[in-house]
């Protein structure tokens, strides 16, 4: 076990404390007024709106970013975002009606700005110009305003479930949520982010269990099916891409490489790596990413954090399991949540301010869902 | 007998230390410094037009497959991002086989007795038998002390980025000084270029660097060693022929890149010169002889046990076409409004391709209107660069800055404890 200073077990218990409070928050322990949860909600939708707003303008103009005092503000922020976003729209579905439609039309707008920029990028418009391409075999993987094409296909995952939710409504939230369906589910396969299929491959699969309550979710999942085919055979590449994992690519070779060492950085590192803690440049560097969200939390910060985030992604998933088995709407969102937990097992969003923003409140939004107690569990007739 | 004594002592000394020889090398350097230094300022005044003819060799790599290794476990380091598969194989292809370009471009050099600039269209990379060319313009002021340079990809390396102008400060003589040196133009080169006195380059003469090494009927050797001390970073050779018949004017200079310094600090030398020039035929303006016609060879390479494996070589004809003597006024004839970095408040003879050691605040960015502001102007601008660029935040406030990282998770728990 390397030895560790006070100063370097401040953070993992902070964000060991963070954790416990949203873990309460999210069984319901802790019931604020409406009061408190409404200065508190709009107190941290504001730091959200910061830091992804010097995240983008970075992406612009990083020179202006780096000098003044806005990269300072984002790089004391950003690794808190996204417990402030998930706990900022936990509290506002819940309590906060008018952060709630704040949160709503400011995310969807981004969300659909980043999904028209990828498919823009795919088209060879860029509107960020960033040096580091990222390309398989001749073909240059878009992602908009985002960082990467990972944090792109994860982005389009909660597009993708957003557009379901709509689509099983009437009106034209229906029409709207179809054509979200279709540009979320391109914008998936464009990105060639085999982490952003195979989420979208489980949620799928746990969807056609709703179809059973929910007849109209048939439609956009045949919709989800259909665009994936016709744009997997316009650009039958992709095909390959799939295959490349099993062919000694090296981004899976290296990716399984790091997770192996896993175990034995977490007995080392037990308050996780720091610079002053690791024994050498090249284990701090390890540390920078083990390219899997939950592992990264656990190696950053520690035993403690890594075991309450499970807990907390548990929780979760085990709700949006019961929305599925009672067939309630909130279930239709949680396929969102089941999307991109499989997504964030081989990536880390978290240096994306605006991804990490989007996809931890969708979270915290799904997580404010509540189970109805009394509903019976449609999908278990006996 | 106190005369005997100092005459046996004087024979000794001349004995036991060549002192003879010395005083005789000593004397032929201060002959050779006196005609060149004569000739120099016979060219103070004068603008000289170039035209070069311009060969380059890229040579294949020697071994591409662990170039290419290396550029992968680099590579590994970003999970996300890869080399394909199809950009090895090209990669491969063009690595194997070597690379020839050809272009022409016109050398315009003016002197104005401490002013001097050059003005040219130079290549860059060599690639597929093409050349991009890009324009340059470096001008420097001895009695000032400063040099301009002016250029695309000279600074920013890709020859589709913007022009910029950067401003140093430098020691004289400016354009000879080893921390003048561009990827295009050499201390050596304008020696041939503008008639510099060859024994000025990079401050040899100055720290009495140069030797006699060989004296013919036609011809004197000499050669020093820029041996890395004081300002002079880089360990160098020079030698350099100078014909007796045209006055001591250099008839041929060569370069030499260190290969290894043994234990006992001895410098040992490549075989090959990084740098060849050759003068292939002569003008003479009044009773000074200058080049009319001459070549210079760069090549990089690998010293080998059995030879020399190059790979890369630029080989330049260069022929008088306009040589005009007189006074004239040399303008900075940058283009208005062009990004300028100014690093003369970083310090003095910062080397061209070290300006990273130059610390931010040090270096003012401005745009050029046709003046360049004196040193003091420019402290003020540094200040004022400080203030709205650089925002400094009073400590205070740093302080709340700084504790926003703990701030945030503290005010979650310290809510959630509340509740």
């Amino acid at each position: 076990m390397a030895p560790s200073s006070l100063a370097t077990m401040t953070v993992p218990f902070l964000m060991a404390g963070a954790l416990g409070v949203l873990i309460l928050r999210v069984c319901g322990r802790l019931e604020p007024t409406v009061r408190e949860a409404r200065l508190l909600a709009w107190g941290l939708t504001f730091l959200v709106v910061l830091t992804a707003t010097i995240a983008v303008w970075g992406d612009l103009n990083p020179e202006f970013v780096m000098r003044s005092s806005l990269g300072t503000i984002h790089n004391a922020l950003y690794r808190w975002i996204w417990i402030v976003a998930f706990l900022m729209t936990n509290l506002s579905v819940a309590l906060v009606a008018n952060a709630r439609r704040f949160q709503g039309v400011v995310g969807g707008t981004v969300l659909v700005i980043a999904l028209i920029t990828t498919l823009l990028h795919a088209a060879g418009i860029r509107l960020i110009d960033d040096p580091l391409v990222y390309s398989f075999r001749g073909y240059y993987r878009p992602h908009g305003i985002l960082w990467t094409p990972l944090e792109a296909g994860l982005v389009g995952l909660l597009g993708w479930a957003w557009g379901l939710a709509w689509s099983v409504q009437s009106g034209w939230r229906r029409i709207g949520g179809l054509y979200l369906v279709g540009l979320s589910t391109a914008v998936v396969y464009l990105t060639f982010s085999r982490s952003a299929w195979m989420g979208l491959g489980g949620a799928l699969l746990v969807g056609l269990l709703l179809t059973r309550t929910h007849k109209a979710l048939w439609l956009p999942l045949i919709i989800t099916l259909a665009t994936f085919l016709v744009a997997s055979v316009a650009l039958p590449l992709g095909w390959q891409r799939g295959v490349y994992a099993a062919q000694d690519d090296p981004s899976v070779q290296n990716r399984l490489q790091l997770w192996s060492q896993f175990p034995a950085q977490l007995i080392r590192y037990p308050f996780g790596v720091t610079e002053e803690s690791a024994d050498t440049i090249e284990q701090y560097m390890a540390a920078g990413s083990m390219v899997n969200f939950y592992l990264d939390i656990g190696v950053q910060y520690g035993v403690l954090p890594f075991v309450l985030q499970l807990w907390l992604v548990g929780i979760l998933l085990k709700r949006v399991w019961a929305f599925i088995l009672q067939g309630q709407m909130a279930g239709v969102w949680g396929l969102g949540v089941i999307a991109s937990a499989i997504c964030v097992i081989f990536m880390n969003p978290s240096g994306d301010s605006l991804a990490t923003a989007l996809w931890s409140g969708f979270w915290g939004m799904v997580s404010a869902m509540e189970v109805k107690p009394d509903a019976p569990a449609r999908l278990h007739a006996d | 007998m106190r005369l005997l004594t100092r005459c046996i002592g004087v024979l000794a000394w001349i004995l036991f230390t060549g002192g003879l020889r010395l005083s005789e090398e000593s004397l032929l350097l201060r002959t050779i410094a006196q005609a060149l230094q004569k000739r120099d300022a016979f060219f103070a005044h004068c603008s000289l037009i170039w035209d070069a003819q311009i060969e380059v060799i890229d040579y294949p790599l020697e071994h591409p497959e662990a170039f290419l290794k290396g550029l992968e476990q680099w590579d590994q380091q970003r999970p996300d991002a890869e080399i394909t598969p199809e950009a090895k194989e090209e990669f491969l292809r063009k690595a194997r086989q070597p690379h020839r370009c050809r272009y022409q471009t016109t050398i315009t050099v003016m002197r104005s007795g401490a002013i001097t600039s050059l003005k040219s269209e130079e290549g860059g990379a060599c690639e597929g038998g093409s050349i991009k060319k890009v324009p340059i313009y470096l001008l420097y002021n001895d009695e000032q002390g400063y040099g301009m340079i002016y250029g695309t990809s000279i600074h920013a390396g890709s020859p589709d980025a913007k022009p910029q102008l950067w401003i140093f400060r430098h020691s004289s003589p400016a354009p000879l000084h080893s921390t003048s040196e561009t990827q295009f133009v050499y201390p050596s080169d304008w020696v041939f270029l503008a008639n510099f006195s060859v024994l000025n380059l990079a401050g040899l003469s100055r720290r009495k660097a140069w030797r006699v090494v060989k004296v013919t009927d036609s011809e004197v050797v000499l050669e020093a060693d820029l041996n890395g001390s004081a300002v002079y970073a880089s360990l160098r050779r020079f030698r350099v022929g100078l014909s007796k018949q045209h006055g001591y004017a250099p008839s041929w200079l060569e370069e030499y890149s260190p290969t290894r310094i043994t234990a006992n600090n001895k410098v040992i030398y490549q075989s090959f010169p990084a740098i060849k020039i050759r003068v292939l035929a002569w003008r003479k303006m009044e009773s000074f002889w200058m080049p009319q016609r001459w070549e210079r060879v760069r090549q990089i390479g690998k010293q080998l046990r059995t030879g020399v494996r190059l790979s890369h070589q630029e080989k330049r004809i260069i022929g008088l076409r306009q040589i005009a003597r007189g006074k004239q006024e040399v303008m900075r004839q940058f283009p208005s409004g062009t990004d300028v970095l100014d690093f003369r408040l970083g310090g003095t003879d910062i080397a061209y391709g070290d300006v990273g050691v130059v610390p931010e605040e040090r270096v003012v960015s401005y745009r050029w209107d046709g003046h360049l502001p004196p040193l003091d102007r420019l402290e003020q601008m540094a200040r004022q660069q400080a203030q709205t660029q650089g925002w400094r935040p009073h400590p205070m406030v740093r302080w709340v800055l700084g504790s926003v990282q703990w701030g945030v998770p503290l005010l979650l728990i310290a809510v959630g404890g509340y509740w």
